[in-house]
């Protein structure tokens, strides 16, 4: 995330200025790219964030402290009767923090969400998807988990995945205590958390146990090595450029190890036959758009159900700008609204 | 070619599905385009069960705005080559990887739009001209109240009517699609209708109420719109989506020296070609200088059209929504 440096006072009124307003303050002009045209507000914060160092010139803890504060500024309220409870539980690492949510109208029959924050593997905790994480659960009314996994470089790859896959498979064990049916569970995350939750599903298949209920990816990174199109024309976009891809990418994986490996990047697996329904969400001014999509079509060409969806005027990492753009704010909703669809079987 | 085919006229699209049926070759004159984006426009809806004034021969396929690429030349169009950027519109054929148009009926995508807006642009912006420009005769600083603010054809005259220098009130029920608007199309001032509008309208215009009235909700708020419109005001009748046709008595128009006009863009330009060519040159040439801003909503895949549908129906798309037959 490129440049976290808004001050929390700022944000918040600025970015209560008419467009015109704010479009001026960003060096005015509309910004068009592959033919999309930006939220205003994205466009704002893009301008305000290039006074800033960028994120990559950062060390890791710097940058994960930066990006907290500035996402707190942006960040929407809790979502009102969603009552949430942080504990640990012993993962591969030592103890791992999590998080549940339980909305206050839960279908008892709806599967318990395992949920994995974004950050690049780098930067992000549990408050990176607090307010997310609520709506989720309240929309799709079922219970969350969001997942505290470890973070390089302190802790390269495979370490932060197999903390999320520790939680889904303590979670299977454990749903009743989260009013979900025995052994439920789906699995979800955006970003990274999205690379995560892809391979959670694909892991199940590997090692022969049963497929989450349900996949959500939200402007999921498939594939950590991608030269698609929007790899370019998104290059420096707002607040995921592609060097910050590269940096984080720099961070998550060791030395030796292989961009191409399934584990890193799923959309690398040959076979996606028999994989989990998946609700996978883009947004238009993301350079991982096009690989998102291309999950979608592969995954559906291999005959499993998707839903997806591209909101062209957001950009990555919407889920954490609901309180300062309003679209982010009804495409999250929805985004609740296609999961409840996936627990009722209705994607097709 | 996969298409989305109406076989049988029935309500919630029981007589619709994706089949692979042939796909078309290009006539003299005509063009097949392969479709980007199509956006998913009420009518098409309706057409599914036979409820829209046009009912083409079954059986078809819906769409009636799209955008994508020439993919092949019928005899004697020299206008366009292959690989070209195209947007047009026709009764049917959108929701479809390949679409048949007349050459004439096709214009070249503006660079500053992606396919997606370009599919989403020229109907709703179309009525929104004609409504404002051809019927109200709109003046730069006056007050222009349009209802249905978050839908595509309301969303349309926002964006117009603030390109023109228009003073807007943006009207919807819902806060949220408000704040969007808000965000996004920056009104002068916005107004949940939901408890009436009323005084609202009348405060913010200083008493006055608004010049025009953009409304294509009909019901209640095309009543209401009458006890808050300035005298010499125009009140557009553009649709009925309350699902309510309003009765009015033309002593009202009379005494408060308002007039109420019906807007029919698509008529407009069958009536008068020369005009209506003018019409859609405005604003194209508008959206090629960045000056409307066309709204998706989101895009889908085009197996999704059901999805798609839903989110005009159920009132959920701020702008368009567009289906992608290439995903």
């Amino acid at each position: 995330m490129a440049g976290f440096d808004l001050q929390r006072v700022m944000a918040k009124t600025v970015l209560s200025l008419p467009t015109p307003f704010l479009r001026a303050l960003s060096g005015g002009g509309v910004v068009y790219q592959g033919g999309r045209t930006l939220d205003p507000r994205f466009q704002f914060m893009a301008h305000a964030a290039r006074g800033a160092p960028p994120l990559t010139s950062l060390a890791p803890d710097v940058a994960r402290a930066g990006s907290a504060a500035s996402l707190a500024a942006v960040a929407g309220r809790p979502e009102p009767g969603v009552r949430s409870e942080t504990f640990t539980i012993d993962g591969p690492g030592g103890a791992l923090r999590v998080r549940a949510y339980r909305p206050p109208a839960q279908d008892p029959a709806a599967p318990l969400m395992i949920f994995a924050h974004f950050g690049g593997g780098v930067i992000g905790d549990l408050e990176t998807c607090d307010v997310f994480c609520g709506i989720l659960a309240k929309g799709a009314h079922c219970a969350v988990l969001s997942v505290d996994y470890r973070l390089a470089p302190e802790h390269r790859f495979p370490a932060g995945l197999e903390d999320v896959l520790a939680t889904y498979r303590w979670a299977r064990e454990n749903t009743e205590r989260f009013g979900a049916p025995k052994g439920h569970v789906a699995v979800g995350g955006d970003s990274m958390g999205g690379n995560f939750a892809a391979i959670v599903a694909q892991e199940m298949k590997r090692q022969g146990e049963p497929q989450p209920a349900l996949q959500l990816l939200i402007y999921p990174a498939v594939d950590v090595a991608s030269e698609t199109q929007s790899m370019t024309t998104y290059a420096d976009a707002y607040p995921l450029s592609r060097q910050t891809m590269a940096w984080f990418m720099g961070h998550y994986l060791g030395p030796d190890d292989d961009p191409t490996d399934p584990r890193a990047s799923p959309i690398r697996s040959a076979d996606l036959s028999d994989l989990a329904p998946a609700v996978i969400v883009t947004a238009g001014f993301d350079p991982l758009v096009d690989q998102g999509e291309a999950y979608a079509k592969r995954l559906r060409d291999a005959g499993v159900p998707v839903a997806y969806r591209c909101y062209d005027s957001l950009a990555h990492a919407f889920t954490a700008f609901t309180g300062a753009i309003p679209a982010a704010d009804i495409a999250c909703r929805e985004i609740a609204g296609l999961v409840r669809e996936g627990f009722e079987g209705r994607i097709r | 070619m996969r298409a989305l085919v109406v076989e049988t006229l029935a309500p919630n699209y029981a007589g619709c599905g994706l089949h692979e049926i042939a796909t078309p070759e290009p006539g003299p004159g005509e063009v097949r385009v392969r479709v980007r984006a199509a956006s998913v426009n009420f009518p098409d809806l309706l057409m599914t069960r036979g409820e829209y004034q046009h009912r083409p021969p079954l059986p078809f396929t819906p769409g009636m705005e799209m955008a994508g690429e020439v993919d092949a030349l019928g005899e004697g169009v020299t206008q366009f080559k292959l690989g070209d950027a195209v947007v047009g519109g026709a009764k049917t054929g959108g929701f479809a990887e390949f679409v048949i148009s007349a050459a004439a009926g096709l214009r070249p995508k503006p660079e500053r739009l992606s396919f997606a807006q370009a599919a989403a642009f020229g109907a709703a912006y179309i009525t929104a001209y004609v409504a404002l420009v051809r019927r109200a005769r709109v003046e730069p600083g006056e007050w222009v109240l349009v209802h249905g603010a978050a839908g595509g054809v309301g969303l349309a005259a926002v964006d117009l009517a603030k390109a023109l220098g228009c003073r807007v009130i943006a009207a919807s029920a819902s806060d949220a699609k408000l704040a969007v608007v808000q965000a996004e199309y920056a009104p002068d001032a916005v107004v949940n209708v939901a408890g009436g509008f009323r005084e609202q309208v009348k405060a913010i215009t200083g008493g006055r109420g608004a010049d025009v009235i953009y409304d294509p909700v009909g019901g209640d708020v095309f009543d209401e719109s009458t006890r808050c419109i300035a005298f010499d005001g125009r009140l557009l009748v553009v649709g009925f989506t309350s699902g309510r046709i309003p009765t009015i008595s033309v002593n009202m128009p009379l005494i408060k020296g308002f007039s109420v006009l019906g807007v029919r863009a698509g008529e407009y330009g069958r009536q008068f070609p020369a005009k209506g060519r003018e019409n859609a040159q405005a604003i194209w040439d508008m959206a090629a200088q960045g000056l409307l801003h066309p709204r998706v909503h989101a895009e889908l895949p085009l197996t999704q059209w059901r999805q798609a549908f839903d989110l005009l129906a159920d009132r959920q798309v701020i702008g368009k929504a567009i289906v992608r037959p290439d995903l």
